[in-house]
């Protein structure tokens, strides 16, 4: 049966339904959530980043006042991992970076479970260590994994060597060529960025128990299939004895995106057969957090006479910290955003992640999207400087077209970022430019672009039909703040359905009651479970027209449903309410349910041969996004006034403009507290310096500014009724445009971020280092294992 | 006179004497607490909280408030959003004003005190001590076996580096016909470096009387005579100013620590001296 | 020795240790977790309650100061089922995310709202110092506050430093 669903009726600017619990302080919160029946437990933690764990002594801690469980090693004998298993539970025989697990003590206190922990007796043998990426690339280098060669790999014949935990290639016709050309310009630049922390309000933790012989973890997550799969990996015990259940979860960023401290809260639950909640301190938090990664980049181009990319390489070394985590699969994304945005002649890139003692990093929104643009659009500010080319007419003739290759040969379809830039333009018309507010200050604008992708991937949700009218929509997909799950998908039900999305219920994740789902992450919500909820309601839909048609003597296809009654296409007020037609099929043939799922649309290829190492060669649904900002920088204290920001954003189609628009400003202001403010260092032992709130400074009210949004609609989607995710690229060129745009102000290199006042001002008096990167080969061959 | 320690961990005196015996004769690490904002705060520097506080909060002397005298007193309980509140406008006072307003944030400005920020050791960005400095305050102390003493704030911070166990009661400082300034970076969070002068001109409008203190840069905030001295005498211009700070930088002895370098600390200073004589010449028009 | 006050209106006794900061009394023994412990340092704002009428850091105030006080927490910002004024206009706005903050937010802004009725954009981001949100931004929270304010106010900026010529 054909469905005739207009997009219309699913736009509107719905109101979140969680905003009245949340503004009265009602809402509960993983952190919420235990009371006084439940154990509290700590961690202990490494204090050094590499040694040899010679003994283990939990006796004396096991007999504290209190203290009801001590998990360690042996609870967790399985290694666990996103692309390569290489991670245990708990630090067994070695410790690789400060601050990974020891143990975890559950006792009636914290303050008793923090007393035991000051008891657990640790012998250690040092080991060497290397805190840098050119520390570990080194020939000598101590290797973190010298059992490397043995580890469970998600692909087979990836290449791998030693603290080069994995590679990804792309390689897209002669490179050399191009750059041998005699006519071309070739222009080379090399950026390192620090990690970015993603200092969620709520830290990660669980509330576990053990219930009929099955493990319940409650937890702040995006992931709760992963934790459960992660959990039974690590305790080894099949995963259908793992239920997850995710609340409201405050604030997540992609560091939610993998299981962590999970699985010790169950083991401590088994083990005392009480509730045990497992909290990271701000400390915790922010020590261990899995940042952005640290990332050096090495990029080159070769320029026509005619102002046209021939060639372009370029390495991208990713600090994985001492397990491969998020960062394999993330390894992936440089041929879809450093090798993405712009047309090139021949392409060649070689990303690599590396171990290092320091703690682990993962995925944070938009992830090396995030420095890759802005890598991509420094360089880019560079050879319109060198080649004495207007950016803005530089980027019309160059970026990405319709029919337009991708560096690993995907045909990219419709013509988006072009048209784009010229929608920044009106927009900034619109709006007026700034450059007065700069009152004496240096004064830079900067325009930049941006691909990123949306990661579709399996979903499978359920709608059963109430006899009241409303829906309950069933899925594993959590509410993370961005309102996809409580505003989108419902919405998209909604319309489906013909009913308002106030009477579509959400059910709260649990892996219980909802099939699989990857994870609410990635920008994929409202694409693939929106997908899945569409298939959903196909399924009830066709119940409830066939019901119809009987009750209303006509064919399924003349029906329309519409503000919850099912009537006759082109005759309003005729047909029935739709409880009615309900009551019928419960009667008839029982209650109408379906089902539906999605994984991806499986359109995009790349070209054979032009990707290796990679967890997808093409991009299902790329997204597009272009950046403006005004600065204005104190040339005397370094400091950086953001004055204006604009955004055009490809967005598909915004079922919900208001909330996009919410989205997007969080994002930007994320962004620049990327590009400015927020800053990760590594101390001489390998440990991240800062240790919450006061050293990590996340951008207050005064740095914030208001962001000029325009929806770009209409691009070619995949997407349910057209939509595309619009959280997580949004973050992705505010690091790009601020650098941009103080290298405009300044008339200086800018190679680093975050720029700090300290850096900035560095920079505007010349003794700012320039990189030059040594650990990085001007060979091709070099920098990549035969 | 002395009553029992209560086993408490917080005693609650009624008067600066009380609070004084409760700490000489206590024998468990026990602090006195003011605003608290320190102290709570404490676990967040790998400090525990300490095992017994003496709360000032009850003793009426501490509380006393004179803004409207001359001498002003503040009494140690002095919060930073009474003193922004309650300071007469005059230019005198202007660089405590601006000081107190421009610390830390709302919610912590109405509890933070004036005694907390001249006692706390081993925190270099109090803003309250360099705009003191400048306006001459005495620090009024009170010490076991009943003594009461007063230190001009210089000696003051000396003398609170030794171990010891005293009380401040309040501060004291005489209004002037001086002109003030202060003014710090960055407005956020802590900060990394703070100038705080006060000056007065004589007839032919040439800098007769000047104190300006730095405070962020070194372990303590400290007056920089070795600015006062060269400057006394020329004209209070903010450029010339600000190249004079330039050129005595090197007598500065700049801390590094998370929030910024040593040298950014003494590279920003200048700048600051420049901008704290522009609205001392602002407020002369 | 027992702590005594009062709790959106209700007596409460505390005879726990006075060093606790209120914020764990709250959370832990009162169960009101509303207010919410994210940094524990006075920076984020997330446990503002108001004490005797003024807005604070619940996580650096020691219960034992506390004899005696008004204490007010997001819970008793508005009767059960109603909004604030402040309450209603980020409803209407459709400004919360994650949401993390904003029982800090609602109590900070109804706060100073009520002594400054007539804010510019400047002044209501300067009294937002204490309140840090990691989800929204920030603008769209102070549209929602101007939207409730008596008159529009003219866009007032941020001060600029002043900088020498070069
Ligand atoms: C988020 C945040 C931001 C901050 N930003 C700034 C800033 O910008 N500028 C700034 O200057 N400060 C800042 N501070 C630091 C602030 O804690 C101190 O400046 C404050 O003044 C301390 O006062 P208090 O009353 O809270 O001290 P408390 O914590 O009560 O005490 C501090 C120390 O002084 C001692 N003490 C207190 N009162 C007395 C007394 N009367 N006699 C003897 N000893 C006493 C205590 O024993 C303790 O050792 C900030 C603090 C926070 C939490
Ligand atoms: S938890 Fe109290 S201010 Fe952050
Ligand atoms: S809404 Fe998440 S911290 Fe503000």
């Amino acid at each position: 049966m054909s469905v005739k669903i207009d997009p219309e009726t699913a736009v509107m600017d719905l109101p979140r339904r969680d905003a009245r619990d949340k503004l009265t302080g009602r809402t509960r919160y993983m952190v919420d959530m235990a009371g006084s029946d439940a154990l509290r437990a700590v961690i202990v933690r490494a204090k050094v980043a590499s040694a040899k764990i010679v003994r283990l002594d939990v006796s004396a801690a096991a007999r504290m006042r209190g203290v009801r469980a001590i998990a360690t090693a042996a609870d967790a004998p399985e290694l666990h991992g996103i692309g390569i298993q290489d991670q245990p539970l708990f630090a067994r025989d070695r410790i690789r970076y400060p601050g990974e697990p020891i143990c975890a003590i559950a006792a009636d206190t914290l303050e008793q479970a923090r007393a035991a922990a000051d008891a657990v007796l640790l012998e250690l043998e040092d080991l060497p260590a290397c805190f840098s990426m050119a520390d570990a690339l080194a020939p000598d280098a101590p290797i973190l994994h010298p059992d490397w060669k043995n580890y469970e790999c998600i692909v087979d014949g990836v290449a791998r060597a030693g603290n080069i935990a994995w590679e990804a290639k792309v390689l897209r016709g002669d490179v050399d060529a191009a750059f041998a050309r005699p006519d071309v310009t070739i222009v080379e630049s090399c950026f390192r960025v620090g990690r970015q922390s993603h200092m969620p309000f709520e830290p990660r933790g669980a509330l576990a128990s053990y219930e009929d012989g099955r493990y319940h973890i409650i937890t702040s997550t995006q992931v709760p299939w992963t934790v459960r799969a992660v959990t039974a990996k690590v305790l080894g015990v099949h995963s259908s004895l793992v239920r997850v259940t995710v609340p409201p979860v405050g604030g997540a960023f992609g560091l939610k995106f993998d299981c962590s401290i999970e699985p010790m809260a169950a083991i401590l639950s088994r083990k005392t057969g009480r509730s045990v909640s497992l909290v990271n301190s701000r400390e915790e938090e922010t020590t261990t957090c899995l940042c952005r990664e640290n990332a050096d980049i090495w990029i080159r181009s070769a320029i026509t006479p005619e102002g046209t990319i021939a060639g372009r390489e370029g390495v991208v070394l990713m600090d994985a910290g001492a397990y491969g985590g998020e960062q394999v699969f993330l390894s992936t994304m440089t041929a879809h955003t450093l090798g993405a945005s712009y047309r090139l002649g021949a392409a060649r890139f070689s990303t690599r992640v590396i171990y290092t003692n320091t703690p682990p990093n993962g995925a944070f929104r938009s992830c090396n999207g995030a420095y890759n643009a802005f890598a991509l659009e420094r360089h880019t500010d560079e050879i319109c400087q060198k080649i004495g080319m207007d950016p803005m007419a530089f980027r019309k003739k160059n970026v990405l077209r319709d029919q337009d290759l991708g560096s690993t040969g995907q045909v990219f379809e419709g013509d988006v970022l072009g048209p784009m830039l010229e929608r920044m333009e009106a927009l900034r018309a619109s709006t007026g430019t700034q450059e007065h507010r700069a009152a004496g200050r240096l004064y830079g604008r900067a325009t930049t672009v941006g691909t990123w992708n949306i990661f579709v991937g399996p979903s499978t949700a359920t709608v059963n039909l109430n006899a009241d009218g409303s829906a309950t929509l069933i899925t594993a997909s959590v509410e993370i703040g961005s309102g996809s799950i409580t505003q989108g998908v419902p919405q998209i039900v909604a319309a489906n359905l013909g009913i308002h999305p106030s009477k579509v219920i959400v059910k709260g994740a649990d892996t219980d009651a909802a099939g699989y789902d990857m994870g609410t992450g990635g920008g994929r919500t409202v694409v693939s479970m929106g997908s899945a909820a569409t298939a959903a309601c196909a399924v009830v839909r066709k119940r409830l027209l066939e019901t119809a048609s009987e009750l209303l003597q006509t064919k399924p296809e003349n029906l329309v449903l519409r503000d919850g009654r099912v009537e006759i296409e082109g005759r309003p007020g005729s047909g029935t309410a739709i409880e009615t037609v309900i009551a019928r099929a419960e009667q008839t043939q029982g209650p109408i349910s379906g089902s539906g799922s999605f994984t991806a649309p499986g359109t995009a290829k790349a070209m054979p041969g032009c990707a290796a190492g990679h967890f997808f060669d093409a991009m299902d649904l790329p997204v597009f996004v272009v950046h403006e900002g005004e600065v204005a920088v104190d040339p005397e204290t370094g400091e950086v006034e953001v004055l204006a920001y604009r955004v055009v954003q490809d967005v598909g189609r915004a079922i919900n403009p208001r909330a996009v628009r919410g989205q997007i400003q969080g994002a930007v202001i994320q962004g620049i507290g990327y590009g400015l403010h927020e800053q990760i260092t590594i101390g001489p032992s390998g440990a991240i310096e800062q240790t919450g709130f006061e050293t990590y400074h996340i951008p207050l009210a005064q740095d914030a500014v208001k962001v000029d949004i325009d929806l770009f609609e209409g691009a070619p989607s995949c997407g349910p009724l057209g939509t595309k995710g619009v959280a997580e690229v949004a973050i992705m060129n505010g690091g790009a445009t601020m650098a941009c745009a103080i290298a405009n102000a300044t008339g200086k290199k800018v190679q680093q971020l975050p720029l700090v006042a300290s850096r900035v001002l560095g920079l505007v008096e010349g003794f700012e280092e320039m990189l030059e990167h040594p650990h990085i080969s001007r060979k091709w061959s070099d920098n990549i294992l035969k | 006179m002395s009553r029992n320690i209560p086993r408490d961990t917080m005693a609650l005196p009624e008067s600066v004497d009380e609070a004084l015996d409760i700490l000489a004769a206590s024998d468990i690490e026990t602090v006195p607490i003011a605003g608290a904002t320190w102290i709570m705060r404490g676990p967040t520097r790998y400090e525990p909280i300490p095992p017994r506080l003496v709360a000032l909060n009850r003793i009426a002397e501490l509380r006393e408030y004179d803004f409207d005298s001359d001498p002003i007193h503040l009494g140690a309980m002095a919060t930073h959003d009474l003193i922004a509140r309650s300071l007469p406008s005059g230019a005198d006072l202007r660089c405590l004003a601006l000081a107190a307003h421009q610390s830390a944030n709302p919610g912590i400005r109405r509890l933070a005190t004036v005694g907390g920020n001249l006692c706390v050791v081993g925190f270099a960005a109090a803003d309250l001590v360099p705009a003191l400095m400048v306006l001459d305050a005495t620090v009024c102390l009170a010490l076991p076996g009943r003594r009461r003493l007063e230190l001009d704030l210089s000696e003051f911070m000396a003398f609170r580096r030794k171990p010891g166990r005293y009380l401040t009661t309040g501060v004291r400082f005489a209004r002037n016909a001086r002109i003030s300034a202060h003014v710090r970076v960055p407005m956020r969070d802590y900060p990394v470096c703070i100038v705080s002068l006060s000056v007065g001109m004589d007839a032919s409008g040439r800098i007769a009387d000047l104190r300006l203190a730095v405070g962020a840069v070194e372990e303590d905030g400290r007056r920089w005579k070795e600015f006062e001295d060269e400057a006394r005498g020329s004209e209070p211009d903010p450029v010339a100013m600000g190249e004079l700070a330039r050129k005595l930088s090197t007598t500065l002895t700049p801390r590094s620590a998370h929030d910024a370098p040593g040298w950014y600390r003494v590279q920003v200073l200048p700048a600051m001296v420049r901008r704290a004589f522009a609205q001392v010449r602002a407020e002369m028009r | 020795m027992d702590v005594q006050f009062f709790v959106n209106g209700e007596e409460r006794t505390f005879g726990g240790d006075q060093r606790t900061p209120l914020l764990d009394v709250l959370r832990g023994d009162f169960r009101l977790t509303g207010t919410k412990s994210v940094c524990r340092g006075g920076f984020c704002g997330a446990c503002t309650v108001l004490i005797d009428g003024e807005p604070v850091p619940s996580c650096q105030r020691p219960v034992g100061l506390l004899e005696g006080a008004e204490i007010t927490t997001i819970e008793g910002m508005a009767p059960v089922g109603e909004l604030n004024l402040v309450q209603q206009a980020f409803l209407d706005h459709d400004v919360v995310q994650c949401g993390m903050c904003f029982p800090g937010m609602v109590i900070t802004l109804t706060h100073f709202l009520g002594s400054n009725p007539m804010p510019g954009r400047a002044e209501i981001k300067e009294a937002l110092a204490g309140n840090m949100c990691r989800c929204t931004g920030y603008e769209r929270i102070v549209d929602a506050v101007l939207s409730i304010c008596p008159t529009e106010q003219a866009e007032d900026q941020p001060p600029v430093p002043e900088v020498s010529e070069r």
